[in-house]
């Protein structure tokens, strides 16, 4: 992994299109802002673990069919 | 060559809908797997014939794991899916005319609490048989929304539109069986970034 040491202000540029600044630090929070190209998908790290855990939990569909579809049309 | 790809079936073993006979149309390589799910890379779509509009992602690599799916459209006309260039390209999309979109729905105990993944919605090219979950950029779009009550709606209006014509009614026989993409409509809810 490439580390590289930043001061309030300064930014790091990835490929000609996208842009990370350090707009904020305060404590143990840096608030970044992020410059690219709108097809860019950027999501926080949490995001796809909280999808992993969502998808585990919807492959854990109660047993029996009969039971949901009687719910559902009941 | 396109014959012999169609007569050829294979029998594949699973936890909730027992054996399945699949013809080659109804399997859907994953190459990223689902999230969560990574070394899973092929699937096909049941319909329990429950008529709950419910289908369900099934796994040929893992029998027991499926993962219920709806169609938004059910629940959210608004929905909207957008696809940056690179999912494009990952779900060999030429043109998005040809692709579908799922939500996988968690259901819990209580079936009425149930939730969509309006977040990470799972897209399938219909004519590649290619699918891959996608990440949305939309804060707005939760990981558990609420929708019971949407589908609920949707199901009584089929219900008395099928009333109507009950000339149609005796001919649909509703049974467990998968779903061939050839069969299924592209939806209109996908759109580019």
């Amino acid at each position: 992994m490439l580390v590289l040491t930043r001061k309030l202000g300064e930014s790091i540029a990835i490929d000609d299109h996208i842009k990370i600044v350090v707009v904020q630090i305060k404590g143990k929070q840096v608030r970044l802002g992020i410059k690219a190209p709108k097809e860019t998908k950027i999501h926080r790290e949490e995001v796809y673990v909280a999808i992993q855990e969502q998808n585990q939990e919807a492959s854990h569909a109660p047993s029996s069919l009969e039971d949901v579809t009687k719910a559902i049309k009941g | 060559m396109e014959q012999i790809r169609e007569e050829k079936t294979v029998i594949v073993k699973t936890g909730r809908f027992g054996e399945l006979q699949l013809k080659s149309e109804e399997i859907i390589f994953f190459p990223e797997g689902i999230l969560g799910f990574v070394s899973l890379k092929k699937f096909c779509l049941v319909d329990p014939g429950d008529e709950t509009l419910i289908l369900w992602l099934q796994s040929l690599d893992d029998a027991k794991v499926a993962f219920p799916v709806l169609e938004p459209k059910v629940f959210k006309s608004d929905y909207i899916v957008k696809l940056s260039a690179q999912e494009l390209r990952q779900l060999q999309l030429s043109t998005i005319n040809q692709s579908i979109v799922f939500t996988i729905i968690t259901i819990p105990k209580d079936v009425l609490q149930m939730t969509a993944n309006l977040k990470a919605p799972i897209v399938i090219n219909l004519k590649e048989q290619v699918g891959k979950q996608v990440i949305l950029q939309e804060n707005e779009y939760t990981l558990k929304h609420l929708m019971f009550k949407e589908l609920k709606t949707q199901l009584t209006t089929i219900q008395s539109n099928k009333g109507r014509m009950d000339q149609e009614v005796a001919t649909t026989e509703s049974k467990q069986h998968a779903v061939s993409l050839k069969s299924m409509l592209p939806c209109n809810q996908i759109q580019t970034l």
